[in-house]
């Protein structure tokens, strides 16, 4: 850009030099139009740039895994000038890493017409993908003069994360909330507010159990199978805090969601209602939601995605665990491996009847460096990718 | 946190293929846009070129043969493909079918550069001899063919197919730069689409620059940058060299019809500076490049100061015609007057300089400090013992040249207020740097010399000189220098005959002696030098006849005729001219110009003649300066009071000789041929006759030559004038951009003459629609700004401009916030407008608001921001429905407050 205003200047001067020589109009003519050129370029470039906009356009808010979803620039160009080849720059990044990616893109605009660039973007981790450009430079048909438009532009997308297989093991505990009346569609229990089944008598069943009414009209003795209740006080904590902002920050809070996920999916498979406790950055708190459902989790992944902004800010669980105290039939702390005493505090301090700490590692190797020396408290490593291998049999 | 940014480090990748579309699909003239830019490219070429001479050749034959290349070529690029192949090997067929035709282009070539040469140099005279004129048409024909074969090929493929600008430059360049260089007149139109061509083709290349081939759709990546294909059809490269082309044509033709709707003409000014460029150039050389730059940089009007002073380092002089001096004289005067500004005494390898300041430690310029008497001051105070009675004339010298150039005639009298430089200058103490004013004695060296006798030993006597204003001086001298040979008498070497009485009554002419007694041993000491060498030995040799005879000369007249018998040789045996060549780097100047190239101008004459003065005894030094002669006293010169106004000019900038007559002091000798320094008409005549009427100049052809009428017969007078000027032609234009002789027709506009009034029409019109587009334009960006700037922006930010606003729309009415009491302002607006300009209390509010958001930093609502614009609108709303027209249109343009 600086060698073609100087090539000009440069032609200016041969062109002055030359009417200077040359005795014919053509000579002034030419030094005339040499001038104007330049002049006329420039505030037909400056008209344009008043007159073009661009902005993003995405189909879907959300958008899964590894999925492409199209990304469209628009570019309206409402004045007669086309711009023969703009440079535009656009960065995407997922809000959750601080790793920005960038291209160029040389387009061109036509004249009083709107043009679509339409490019695939395809998101490895869960998150938000922020997608904005930085410039969009347009130039005069001999590029002599620049102007920068479309600073700033952005759009987003949410990437949702995946649920994984998990194997373990639901317990039937003693802590039920007991005015409850939600129960196990699948399993019996022990609680006689709720007949769960009537079966034939099976030798060993307790005679309590017997319907004698029924049996008395059959000529067999039926046996009520009370019911399991299911509103168990069950706890998943999300802590969303990054203790180490490098590479594998990304892919580990990627871990994390879809290990929440996979946790609560296998709770809801095992009709053990829970909560997930996380904190907001949209509302600067610590949110409690309870997991009834499989469209809750999803309500709730989407809430927590949402949630996040750029910085990343959020308060750690000893701000949550050391002020509130827990009663839980079910305790399980899902975080990377974090710093300080919250799994000595966890392991000493939460009443719970079965306490997980499940925590995400970026290898096996890391995985094996950590202790499970607390008495109440199991530490189950998920390997970053490896949800399903890493949960094996958790006990819940 | 920090950013970074790593490819792909985050899980995000972008699929290799991008998709443009657009909204409104047109159709896709690219092709047909890209045949239409080479296809006038290659006619504006083609039509330029035939327009700036005239040839014979058979135009339809090379009409059809451009049409048909065009079609041809234009086919196979819009094909491309295996069509490109074709291409190809038409050039192979265009090499060999070149190669069988040789002669018939080489004779077309000889045609057509035999009618650029003579237009360029204006000649009939061809520069390919033994060319068959019955053969011209043809060859030319065939010429044309081949060149324009050549021309298509290249420019349609690298228009269309394969845009860029180095080989069609290549081409046409040359086609166009061979007319354009000699001078020769280019059709405007065809040339400007020349132009318009080449930058819509740099354009077009460099908005594709670096872009693949291959399909007609979709964007390539390479790394991380993603670009278009060349051929994909949304590009918009040929729109922009169209639209180039649009803009250069669209102020080609603005710019011709204001030129000769105002009938433009060239300026005399540019027309010499283009000449002064153009002698600058051709006479530039590597062998003194110094000089050579600094004449080109002075011809652009960058003056560098640089002085060579070598001898002979110029091939010719020319002159500009420029006044460089006025000199007003009191009386009228039949002789040369000699105006000098520089003295040299040192004469070594082709140079003159000073003498070593060393030299002037002498005890003599003591006493010429001490006593107030220098040696320029001798001839007027020797003058007057000669002749008591000597005229004596007024000079005012008004210098046009640089500033530490200072003139100063011979014979100079000290009526205080001068400043002596040393022995060889003087000059007026003024108080304006360039007046210098004398009273000087004239000259008259046949009358001095036939004056002056041999050195008398005369003897005075201190006690006698009754001038009591120089006795001490006197005794001091005869002291200082041991004079006095018994008592207080000391001699003085007298070469006029003087009365001693009158000597001892004016003491000034004795110290004078005395003085000049001294000061004769310094200048036979310091003025005597040649140079040692063979060069002049065989000057000496050369001149050994009147050489010899000079140790004879004892009187003063003997010497002078000695000066004059060189004086004489030397308009013999050499010619004068102002284009004599250079004295080549390894021969001495003098011995060049006297001996082997035997022509020169006044420097090469009075340096000779200063060594040969020298040779002969008599001591002599170089000086330059200006000339008036006594043809410049002439009755258009006059003045009502009798006094003369000459303007000398710069051909008047002269060299020449002076020597020292011994017991009288420095004298101009003019040893240039056909100048004198002797009187004409009615002054007294020498003793002797003169030298013999010098020839005649012979004007070198390139120089036009105009020559004053002759004087007497005794002398000549005349000063010859030139100007150097391509033959044919005076000072008027000349054609051409750097070749001397070119054609110099002088240009003359046939425009539509243009009467005055309508040019005062339109000018007052252009100026009135200028100032109307810059009202109109500078109110759309005042409301422009003003809407952004309340509608964008933080709340408190657009409050605050609100605010301003409703203040300078208050202050149409009169009503100001000179004190900072919002408040109290609002309750006054209230009072005056509120419930006519605007609602009742509204302003109020809005002052509230505006005071919160100021002060308090607390952001206003929406609603508070809307009702603010909306007080605002209704403000400005009302002041414009009650103006009258002129207050609207004041408020409105002028304003732009509505």
């Amino acid at each position: 850009m600086f060698l073609t205003k100087l090539l000009f200047i440069v032609l200016i001067i041969i062109c002055a030099a030359f009417y200077v020589l040359y005795i014919w109009d053509f000579a002034l003519v030419l030094l005339i139009v040499m001038i104007a050129i330049p002049v006329i370029m420039f505030f037909s470039v400056f008209i344009t740039k008043k007159l073009i906009s661009a902005e993003f356009a995405l189909k879907n808010d959300t958008v899964a895994k590894n999925e492409p979803f199209p990304v469209q620039l628009c570019i309206n160009n409402r004045s007669i000038l086309p711009i023969g080849k703009a440079e535009v720059r656009i960065e995407y990044y997922n809000l959750f890493s601080n790793q920005i990616t960038s291209f160029d893109l040389f387009v061109p605009i036509q004249a009083r017409n709107s043009q679509r660039v339409t490019f695939q973007l395809n998101s490895r981790f869960c998150g938000i993908i922020n997608i904005r450009t930085v410039y969009i430079n347009i130039f005069d048909p001999l590029r002599i003069f620049r102007f920068r438009i479309g600073k700033g532009i952005s759009a987003q997308i949410s990437v949702m994360p995946e649920g994984h297989e998990i194997n373990g093991t639901v317990n039937y505990t003693d802590r039920v909330n007991e005015e409850s009346s939600m129960f196990s569609e699948n399993k019996p229990g022990d609680d006689p507010s709720e007949v769960f089944d009537l079966r034939e008598y099976i030798p060993g069943d307790k005679l309590n159990r017997i319907h004698w009414k029924l049996s008395s009209k059959k000529d067999d003795f039926i046996v009520k199978d009370y019911s399991l209740p299911i509103d168990v006080p069950s706890t998943i904590f999300l802590n969303l805090k990054c203790y180490e902002d490098s590479e594998y920050t990304l892919p580990v809070f990627d871990t994390l969601i879809e290990t929440l996920i996979s946790l609560s999916q296998f709770m809801l498979e095992n009709e053990r209602m829970h909560n997930v406790i996380y904190y907001s950055s949209k509302y600067k708190n610590f949110i409690e939601k309870t997991i009834n459902a499989p469209d809750e989790l999803a309500e709730l992944v989407k809430e927590i995605i949402d949630s996040f902004s750029d910085n990343l800010y959020c308060k750690g669980p000893e701000d949550y665990l050391y002020d509130n105290s827990l009663s839980l039939a079910s305790f399980i702390f899902l975080s990377s491996v974090p710093d300080g005493a919250v799994l000595p505090f966890i392991d000493e301090n939460i009443d719970a009847d079965i306490k997980n700490a499940v925590l995400v590692v970026r290898s096996v190797n890391e995985a094996a460096e950590l202790t499970d020396s607390f008495s109440n408290l199991n530490i189950i490593p998920v390997v970053i990718g490896r949800i399903t291998s890493s949960i094996k049999d958790i006990e819940l | 946190m920090k950013k970074k940014a790593i490819q792909n480090a985050n899980g995000i990748t972008i699929c290799d293929s991008i998709v443009m579309s657009v909204k409104k699909k047109r159709p896709n003239f690219r092709k047909l846009e890209s045949v239409l830019i080479a296809v006038i490219g290659f006619t504006s070429v083609i039509m330029s070129f035939l327009g700036m001479f005239e040839f014979e050749y058979d135009a339809g034959k090379v009409a059809i043969a451009a049409v048909l290349f065009s079609a041809f070529y234009i086919t196979l690029i819009l094909i491309a493909r295996k069509a490109l192949w074709i291409i190809l090997y038409s050039i192979g067929v265009f090499a060999f079918a070149a190669y069988k035709m040789i002669d018939k282009i080489t004779d077309g070539f000889k045609f057509v550069y035999n009618v650029i040469y003579k237009d360029s140099f204006n000649t009939e005279i061809n520069y390919y001899k033994y060319v068959k004129p019955s053969m011209e048409e043809e060859s030319v024909t065939v010429l044309f063919i081949f060149a324009i074969w050549l021309m298509a090929i290249v420019i349609y493929f690298f228009t269309i197919y394969r845009p860029n600008p180095i080989l069609p430059l290549l081409v046409t360049f040359p086609v166009i730069e061979i007319g354009l260089y000699n001078g020769i007149e280019i059709p405007i139109f065809w040339g400007i689409m020349v132009i318009a061509y080449w930058l819509a083709l740099l354009s077009m290349s460099t908005i594709d620059i670096g872009e693949y081939s291959g399909g007609t759709s979709g964007f390539v990546r390479k790394d991380n940058l993603f670009f278009p294909k060349r051929q994909m059809k949304l590009k918009v490269t040929e729109k922009c060299g169209m639209y180039i082309m649009a803009v250069i044509l669209a102020v080609a033709i603005l710019a011709v019809t204001i030129l000769n709707a105002f009938d433009y003409q060239r300026s005399d000014e540019i027309n010499k500076k283009r000449r002064d460029i153009s002698e600058a150039f051709n006479e530039f050389t590597l062998e003194d490049l110094a000089a050579s730059l600094s004449r080109i940089t002075s011809a652009f009007g960058f003056t560098i100061d640089y002085e060579n002073n070598k001898l002979g380092n110029k091939d010719h002089i020319t002159y500009d015609n420029t006044t460089d001096l006025v000199v007003t004289v009191d009386k009228k005067h039949n002789c040369a007057i000699y105006l000098k500004d520089d003295v040299n005494s040192i004469y070594d390898d082709n140079e003159w300089s000073q003498l070593d300041s060393d030299e002037y430690d002498s005890e003599v310029f003591d006493d010429f400090s001490n006593n107030g008497i220098f040696p320029q001051d001798f001839p007027s105070l020797f003058s007057r013992l000669i002749d008591p009675q000597v005229n004596e004339l007024s000079l005012l010298i008004d210098s046009k040249v640089k500033k530490s150039r200072k003139f100063c005639p011979y014979g100079t009298d000290n009526f205080g207020g001068l400043s002596y430089n040393r022995d060889k200058l003087v000059s007026s103490l003024d108080d304006k740097e360039r007046e210098f004013n004398y009273k000087f004695v004239p000259i008259n060296i046949d009358y001095v010399a036939a004056n002056l006798t041999p050195p008398a030993r005369t003897v005075f006597s201190s006690s006698a000189v009754s001038d009591h204003n120089w006795l001490t001086a006197i005794t001091d001298m005869c002291r200082k220098y041991s004079l006095y040979t018994y008592d207080d008498y000391f001699p003085v070497d007298l070469e006029i005959p003087v009365d001693q009485d009158s000597m001892y009554m004016n003491g000034q002419y004795l110290a004078a002696e005395l003085l000049e007694d001294r000061y004769n041993k310094f200048v036979y000491d310091n003025y005597l030098q040649v140079p040692d060498n063979k060069n002049m030995d065989e000057v000496r040799a050369a001149y050994s006849d009147i050489l010899d005879k000079a140790a004879q000369a004892k009187t003063a007249e003997d010497k002078v005729a000695v000066l004059d018998a060189i004086r004489k040789r030397m308009a013999d045996d050499c010619k004068y001219t102002l284009s004599p060549g250079k004295t080549p780097s390894n021969r001495d100047f003098i011995n060049y110009f006297l001996i082997e190239n035997k022509k020169g101008y006044c420097i090469h004459y009075a340096t000779s003649g200063v060594m040969l003065a020298r040779m002969a005894g008599i001591p002599a030094r170089y000086a330059t300066g200006y000339i008036v002669v006594a043809d410049d006293f002439s009755v258009e010169n006059m003045n009502p009071d009798g006094s003369y106004t000459i303007d000398v000019q710069d051909n008047r900038s002269h060299a020449w000789a002076e020597i020292y007559l011994d017991g009288y002091g420095w004298v101009p000798f003019e040893f240039t041929d056909g100048y004198t320094s002797r009187p004409v008409g009615n002054a007294p005549a020498p003793p002797e006759p003169g030298p013999d009427p010098p020839r005649p100049t012979e004007p070198d052809p390139s120089v036009v030559t105009t020559t004053s009428p002759q004087a007497l017969t005794t002398a000549r007078s005349a000063i010859t004038t030139t100007t150097a000027a391509p033959n044919g032609g005076n000072s008027a234009v000349n054609s051409g951009t750097g070749t001397p002789g070119a054609a110099s027709s002088t240009h003359k506009h046939s425009g539509f003459k243009m009467p005055v009034w309508l040019k005062t029409v339109i000018v007052t019109f252009v100026i009135a629609a200028a100032a109307v587009g810059f009202i109109l334009l500078r109110r759309k960006f005042i409301t422009n700004k003003r809407r952004d700037q309340f509608t964008r922006g933080a709340g408190s930010n657009r409050i605050g401009h609100m605010y301003l606003y409703a203040e300078k729309l208050l202050d149409t009415l009169q009503l100001k916030n000179d004190s900072s009491n919002y408040t109290g302002f609002a309750e006054n607006v209230e009072k005056h407008i509120g419930g006519s300009f605007i609602e009742k209390g509204s302003f109020e509010k809005f002052m509230e608001i505006a005071l919160r958001s100021g002060f308090s930093g607390v952001q206003p609502s929406q609603e508070e921001i809307e009702s603010c614009k909306k007080l605002v609108d209704q403000l400005s709303g009302s002041i414009y429905a009650r103006s009258g027209f002129f207050r609207r249109l004041w408020l409105k343009l002028i304003n732009a407050l509505v």
